[in-house]
This record gives C-alpha cells, sequence and structure tokens, in this order.
C-alpha cells in the first residue's frame, strides 16, 4: 500500500486530476468535497501521511480547516499542503504561520505536484 | 487615473488572464472580436463568481457551449470523455481560475480581491442581460467555430484606481508555481 494523501476541494475535477496524478505514482487517495468534509475524512484516516487542501470552498474554507488542524492535539503535526487560485502574500503568510508546509498557485503541474508530495511525505 | 485608462487597465487584465488560463489547458483564443454582433444563440452554459474589495465589487461570468469547455478538459484526464456533470464543475473551476490570475495580477497592483465559489448555469441560448455596474467589460473569443464571451462587471468608488507601477513586494507566487515552508 501506498502512502495515503486525503485532497480537499470541492471540485472533482481537480480532484481526480490530483489523484490521478498521485496515483500513478503509488500514493492513495482519499477525497473530501470541503473544509467541513475534510474534517471528519482527516479525523477517521489516522494513518494519512499529507492533506492537500483547496483555500475557497464552500462550508469551511481552506485557512480555516489549517487553523483548526493546528489547534488539535491529534492532528497537529499532520503536513498540509494548500493547492488553490490565491497567490496573494498575505494569505500564503497567514497559511504559513499555521503551519502550512508549502503553497501550490493552480493550475498545478503534475510533476511540481509529485515532487511536493514526495519531499513532504518523505 | 482617467475613467479610459482604467478601462485599459482592466481590459489587459482580463484578456491575458483568460489567455494565459486556456492556453495552459491546451485551448488557444483566438483574437478579440470586437465587431458588434447578436448574441450567440448556440450558447448553452454560463459560469459566474463573484468578488469584493473596500473599493471594487462585481462579478466575472463566461458563456459559451459546453463543447468548449469540454476542449479544455484536463490533459490529465482525458483518457475518457467529460459528462455533463463534470463539463459542469470543470466550468466552475475554470471561471473560479480565472478570477485567480485577475486577483493576482490586481494583487501587484495593491488592490486585494476577495471572492466567492462559482456557480454554473445550463440552458439553451444562455445570454448575459444588460449590464447596469459602472464598469461593465465583454470580451468575445472566437474558438474555432464557436464564441466564449467573458464579461468583467463591476461597481467602484470614484477614487478607484490601478496604479500605473506595480509592486514588487507585493509579487505572488506565479500560477503553477510552487513555495515550500
Amino acid at each position: 500500500m501506498g502512502k495515503k494523501v486525503i485532497v480537499i476541494d470541492d471540485s472533482q475535477t481537480i480532484r481526480e486530476q490530483v489523484g490521478t496524478a498521485l496515483r500513478q505514482a503509488g500514493f492513495d487517495i482519499v477525497e473530501a468535497v470541503d473544509g467541513a468534509d475534510g474534517y471528519e475524512v482527516i479525523d477517521r484516516t489516522p494513518d494519512a501521511a499529507l492533506v492537500i487542501c483547496d483555500v475557497n470552498m464552500p462550508n469551511k474554507n481552506g485557512l480555516e480547516l489549517l487553523e483548526g488542524l493546528r489547534a488539535s492535539e491529534k492532528h497537529k503535526l499532520l503536513p498540509v499542503l494548500m493547492l488553490t487560485t490565491e497567490g496573494q502574500p498575505q494569505m500564503i503568510e497567514r497559511a504559513r504561520k499555521s503551519g502550512a508546509k508549502g503553497w501550490l498557485v493552480k493550475p498545478f503541474q503534475s510533476d511540481l505536484l509529485l515532487a511536493a508530495v514526495r519531499k513532504l511525505t518523505s | 487615473m482617467s475613467r479610459e485608462r482604467l478601462l485599459e487597465r482592466i481590459d489587459q487584465v482580463v484578456e491575458s488572464s483568460a489567455r494565459a488560463l486556456f492556453g495552459a489547458n491546451g485551448l488557444t483564443l483566438g483574437e478579440l472580436i470586437t465587431e458588434a454582433g447578436d448574441v450567440p444563440r448556440d450558447h448553452d452554459i454560463a459560469c459566474s463568481i463573484g468578488f469584493t474589495s473596500g473599493e471594487i465589487s462585481g462579478a466575472v461570468l463566461m458563456t459559451t457551449r459546453k463543447e468548449i469547455i469540454a476542449r479544455s478538459w484536463p490533459a490529465e484526464l482525458r483518457h475518457r470523455e467529460p459528462t455533463e456533470r463534470d463539463i459542469c464543475d470543470w466550468a466552475g473551476e475554470l471561471v473560479n481560475q480565472l478570477l485567480g490570475r485577475v486577483k493576482n495580477a490586481l494583487a501587484r497592483s495593491g488592490v486585494t480581491l476577495r471572492q466567492c465559489t462559482p456557480t454554473v448555469v445550463l440552458g439553451w441560448h444562455v445570454h448575459r442581460a444588460p449590464a447596469c455596474t459602472t464598469v461593465a467589460r465583454a470580451y468575445a473569443f472566437g474558438v474555432g467555430e464557436g464564441l466564449l464571451l467573458v464579461y468583467f462587471d463591476a461597481a467602484v468608488t470614484e477614487s478607484f484606481a490601478l496604479p500605473e507601477s506595480e509592486d514588487p513586494a507585493l509579487t505572488s507566487i506565479a500560477e503553477g508555481g510552487v513555495q515550500l515552508f
């Protein structure tokens, strides 16, 4: 079994695009459709190696999810890579201070995504 | 800043953002079609996303044919044909990414936009009603035998301006770029 990566994005296309790229490299993928769903999926996936998370999503956005994880004893060490259309420095800084491990601006290139995922899960 | 110059800057940002977005997804947008013509009768999908900040708020809207959205379907997923549901989802993501590019370009001029999540509409003869916002720009890109229409509608305050020079300190990560912390 490969390392488990949780992909949280409200776009089915993006989840499938990320999932396809990572499955081909041997990762196992678990999906969630928004921040609230993402938190539940993270909670029931204790062996996750990484979370890839969008920012602008309904219910709970990616930064709120990230801050929730960092405030949780159970999940505070789980690495999170943000994957988003947002590129504003203030937002990136907020994510960095909240413990995100990286920031990738859509549209992503599979090889760059894979390199980042390999580094963060090694 | 004159109104003409403001509109010129907005046009530059929206047009270049649309070209870069579709180009990154394998679809080259043709030259802008400037002559006035009838609203296309064959558009069957529209996608829109709203934005706001202190001095400007509005929405970006695209209308086109589902077949044109399908032609920009991500390369990684081309092993299968997109369903109608896939096309709707992808149209929403495209307008989200288009606004993302516009936001990142405006951020370099010191304008910080907040956005909502996209909405997609299917129908027949889908077209925008006349806009009544202070900024109402339309861009008609030729795509093969069809058209992709992009609209940028916004209400702006009288003092709203886009500085002619960009502040390097506000430069963000480029589209497709990655930064590890």
